[in-house]
């Protein structure tokens, strides 16, 4: 039951957790563009950035879920792979 | 009606639900309505529909909580009657907390009893007619920054130097995208629960304000109130456990 629970909450959050940096960064860096009139070199960079920074999320998601599978106990307690 | 907070940007309050000067189609509401503006200390509040409803459950809440309070007072060592549905609830919620977070942080388990509730609450309160609270982005803002809060809160006092030496791993130069990606998990957490109550929401009126409304509405309300809402719940929770847990050292 919590597998279940994890996997779907793994999938509704994978996909916003990917977008959500990249927007942030691309809005942060329309912003500043327009305040300061360098379009379009700082919504690029925020582009890179958050492309960087939502890889990572989901990165950090997925390492956390698969942590367990790698503990070699993990098929000797019972659970089901 | 007049439109709120956001107004001089029209993408966003026709994306999250706020009252624009556009004329609604009858039957297909789903703006959060201003029902009253007060002003309070030279800033103009807006007295919304989410606040109201969000009164009314935590009213609701309040009165549950000091009904069982008051029952429990002469609690038996053997469970019998509603003392059984209340320690089922309690011991639930303990261990679910307990296997995403270990025993230690079980305590945990108080503060995230009360969200779920709330959360449940709101997201099931479509199908008594209101429109609920989860599906403004306020809401689950405020939601997800006490989870932002008790994060880094909890990383900086049991994680001390290591949670600030995090940030520079695994390369120094990729600390403005360890930033980003800590600021945008709370972000991501509030969108998803108010993304997906919003969008039941909205299908749910559409349905209502066709002829389907005749055949289907059961059928709908079963997936996208309370299977939607149930799963969203417990996936806010878990998830906010995990990142929690997460920036705990072992």
């Amino acid at each position: 039951m919590k597998d279940i629970a994890k996997v779907l909450g793994l999938i509704t959050q994978l996909g916003v957790s990917m977008l959500v940096p990249i927007l942030i960064c691309l809005f942060a860096g329309v912003f500043l563009d327009r305040r300061l009139g360098t379009s379009p070199w700082i919504m690029t960079v925020g582009i890179i950035l958050g492309v960087a920074a939502g890889f990572r999320s989901v990165y950090m998601m997925t390492a956390e879920f698969f942590k367990d599978k790698d503990d070699p106990l993990y098929y000797k307690k019972g659970k089901k792979g | 009606m007049k439109s709120c907070m956001l107004d001089k940007i029209t993408i966003i309050p026709n994306l999250v639900g706020y009252d624009t000067e556009a004329p609604v189609r009858e039957g297909l509401d789903f703006n959060i309505s201003v029902y009253k503006e007060v002003q309070f200390m030279g800033h103009t509040c807006y007295i919304t529909k989410t606040m109201v409803t969000t009164w009314f459950f935590m009213l609701v809440l309040f009165i549950f909580a000091l009904c069982v309070r008051a029952k429990l007072k002469k609690y038996t060592q053997v469970p019998k009657g509603g003392q059984n549905v209340i320690e089922m609830l309690v011991e639930t919620m303990d261990s679910f907390t307990r296997s995403n977070m270990g025993d230690k942080y079980a305590y945990f388990g108080k503060w995230f009893f009360g969200v779920f509730m709330f959360i449940l609450m709101s997201n099931l309160s479509g199908l008594l007619g209101f429109r609920p609270p989860t599906a403004d982005l306020a809401t689950t803002a405020a939601i997800t920054l006490t989870t932002f809060f008790l994060i880094h809160f909890m990383g900086i006092t049991k994680g001390k130097a290591g949670y600030f030496k995090g940030y520079l791993e695994p390369i120094p130069i990729l600390l403005p995208i360890n930033i980003i990606s800590e600021f945008a998990t709370p972000i991501s957490l509030s969108f998803r629960l108010f993304g997906n109550i919003l969008g039941g929401m909205i299908i749910m009126s559409m349905i209502y304000s066709t002829a389907a409304k005749y055949v289907v509405p059961a059928i709908a309300h079963i997936y996208f109130d309370v299977f939607a809402g149930v799963l969203q719940t417990v996936i806010f929770c878990m998830l906010s456990q995990l990142f929690i847990k997460d920036k705990i050292p072992d």
